[in-house]
C-alpha cells in the first residue's frame, strides 16, 4: 500500500501506474497558497526527506519516501513487475525515458515565465518572456521527435504486448503534447493508436471513462502561459 | 589506460578493433559529456573520445549522424558500444555503470542512487536554463525573438537561491568516501562533474560545505582519474557550456 503525495501536475504518470495496478493510494494535495507553501516547506525539510521535491511518494510498506517522478516510476515499476529484465530492452526503455524527461523539461521552459516575481522575491526588470516564440521552437523539436516515436510504437506498447513503467510516462507526455501542439500529431497513426490502446488497459479504462477524467485537469500550474485546462 | 582520439571527418571507416572499443561522440566541451569521459578514464579499457569542436562544420557532421537509421532519437552525447548506439547522457551512464560493475545491486542503495542521479541532473539542466539565451538567433533559418529578452542575472539569482537550499542536503548525504560507501558508483561520476560545474557557476553556495569540498578532492585522487586531473590538458581548462553561451565557464 502506498500513500501518494502529489501536488505537481507531473504526478499523473504516477497515478496511472497505481490505477493500473489497482493499488490503493492516498492522495495529499497541496494547494497553491500560503498555507500550502508552509506545509510543503515543513515536509521538504524533514529529516527523512531525501532532497525534498514534488511529487514524492511514501511507500507505507517500507516507510520510505521517494522523490523525483522518474525515480518514483522506476521504483514502482520494479515493485509491480513492470521493469524490463532483458539488457537490450532496458537500454531502449531508458533512452525513451530520458527523451520524455527532455521533452517535459523543454515544455516547462516554453510555458513558465522565469521573470515573474515569486512571493517576496522580485521579478526581473529587463527580462521578457515570449511564449509564442518558445512554443514555436519547441514545436520544431517535437516535429522532429514524433516520427521517431511513430517508428518505435509499431507494437502494442513500448517493449511488446504488455506495458512497462515507461509506457505510463510515455502516454502522459504524448497526450500532453497532443493538447499543446495538436497539429504535430496529424497523420501519426501509430502514436494515436498507442494513446487509444493505453486508455483501454484494464483498470485504466475505468479512469478514462470516469466523470472526473472527463472534467479535465491542469497539465501545467494555473499560472503557466499554457496550462492545458479547458 | 586510455586511448584518446579526435575524429576529423565523417569519412573515416571503423578501423580494425575500433568496433570493439567504446566510442563517445560529443562536443569538445564539458557539458553533458564529461561525466561519461570521467567514467571511461577510470576504467582500464581503451576508448575513443570523438570530441567535436563546436563549429558550424562539425554541426553539419553531427546533423548527418543524427539522421541515420540506427540512431535512436538523435542527440549528443551518444556512445557506440558493441555496434549499438546509445543516446541520452543518463542512459549512457547507467549502461556503462552496469557494464563496469559501478551499479548498485541493493534495492535501497539503488533508490538513493537514482534520487541523487535525478537531483544532480535537474541542477545541471538549470545551469543550462540560466546560461543560454533562448531568444537569440540560431542561424539563418532560426531568427531571434522580437519580444523576448534574456536576463541572465535574474536567472542566476533565482537559481542561486534555490541551490543554497539544496546544497545542505548534499552536505548531509556525502558523509562517506563516495555516495554509497568506499567505492564509487556511476552516479559519483555525475555528482563530481556537476557539483564541480556548479562550483564554477555559483561559488558562493559552496562556502562552509566541507563534506562536499572533500568529496570533490577525493574524487580527483581516484586511480586513473588522478592522472587526468594532473595532466596539462585538464589544467588548461575547458568550456563548461558552449562557447556562445552567456556564461560558458571559460571565457
Amino acid at each position: 500500500l502506498s500513500s501518494g503525495i502529489n501536488a505537481e501536475y507531473g504526478g499523473e504518470s504516477i497515478r496511472h501506474i497505481l490505477r493500473y495496478q489497482n493499488e490503493p493510494w492516498e492522495e495529499h494535495t497541496l494547494t497553491i497558497s500560503t498555507e500550502g507553501f508552509t506545509e510543503w516547506m515543513q515536509m521538504r525539510d524533514a529529516d527523512d526527506m531525501p532532497f525534498g521535491n514534488l511529487p514524492f511518494i511514501e511507500d507505507t510498506d517500507t516507510g520510505k519516501k521517494v522523490t523525483q517522478s522518474i525515480t518514483v516510476l522506476r521504483y514502482l515499476g520494479r515493485k509491480f513487475g513492470l521493469f524490463p529484465t532483458d539488457p537490450a530492452e532496458i537500454v531502449h526503455c531508458e533512452i525513451v525515458e530520458q527523451e520524455i524527461y527532455d521533452l517535459r523539461n523543454k515544455m516547462t521552459t516554453a510555458v513558465y515565465n522565469p521573470y515573474n516575481g515569486f512571493g517576496p522575491y522580485p521579478g526581473s526588470e529587463i527580462g521578457k518572456f515570449d511564449h509564442e516564440f518558445l512554443k514555436g521552437r519547441f514545436a520544431q523539436r517535437v516535429g522532429e521527435r514524433i516520427p521517431k516515436f511513430e517508428k518505435t510504437l509499431n507494437k502494442p506498447f513500448l517493449l511488446g504486448d504488455k506495458p512497462c513503467y515507461v509506457d505510463f510516462l510515455l502516454y502522459e507526455i504524448l497526450d500532453q503534447l497532443k493538447s499543446f501542439l495538436p497539429e504535430k500529431f496529424e497523420g501519426s497513426s501509430n502514436v494515436l493508436a498507442y494513446l487509444k490502446r493505453f486508455e483501454e488497459l484494464p483498470n485504466l479504462k475505468d479512469w478514462f471513462q470516469s466523470d472526473k477524467y472527463k472534467e479535465g485537469n491542469y497539465i501545467n500550474a494555473p499560472m503557466a502561459a499554457w496550462h492545458g485546462k479547458k | 589506460v586510455v586511448a584518446t582520439q579526435s575524429s576529423v571527418s565523417s569519412g573515416i571507416n571503423a578501423e580494425y578493433g575500433e568496433e570493439m572499443t567504446i566510442k563517445l561522440t560529443y562536443w569538445s566541451i564539458r557539458g553533458l559529456g564529461e561525466p561519461i569521459r570521467h567514467l571511461l578514464r577510470y576504467q582500464n579499457e581503451e576508448w575513443v573520445d570523438n570530441a567535436l569542436p563546436p563549429t558550424p562544420a562539425s554541426f553539419r557532421e553531427y546533423a548527418k549522424m543524427r539522421d541515420q537509421e540506427d540512431m535512436p532519437f538523435g542527440n549528443l552525447p551518444f556512445i557506440e558500444d558493441d555496434g549499438k548506439k546509445i543516446t541520452q547522457s543518463i542512459t549512457i551512464m547507467r549502461h556503462l555503470g552496469r557494464k563496469f560493475g559501478l551499479y548498485p545491486s541493493d534495492p535501497e542503495e539503488l533508490v538513493m542512487c537514482e534520487i541523487v542521479e535525478q537531483e544532480i541532473f535537474d541542477l545541471r539542466n538549470r545551469i543550462t536554463a540560466a546560461c543560454y539565451d533562448r531568444y537569440a538567433a540560431r542561424g539563418p533559418n532560426f531568427p531571434a525573438s522580437e519580444k523576448g529578452v534574456f536576463d541572465h542575472e535574474h536567472l542566476r539569482r533565482n537559481f542561486l537561491r534555490r541551490f543554497k537550499e539544496r546544497i545542505p542536503k548534499f552536505e548531509k548525504t556525502l558523509t562517506k568516501a563516495f555516495l554509497l560507501g568506499d567505492k564509487p558508483v556511476y552516479v559519483d561520476f555525475l555528482l563530481y562533474e556537476y557539483l564541480d560545474q556548479l562550483k564554477e557557476f555559483l561559488p558562493e553556495a559552496f562556502e562552509n560545505c566541507a563534506n562536499v569540498l572533500n568529496y570533490l578532492s577525493r574524487f580527483k585522487e581516484l586511480p586513473n582519474l588522478k592522472e587526468w586531473f594532473e595532466s596539462d590538458e585538464y589544467k588548461q581548462g575547458n568550456y563548461i557550456n558552449a562557447p556562445h553561451a552567456y556564461w560558458n565557464g571559460k571565457d
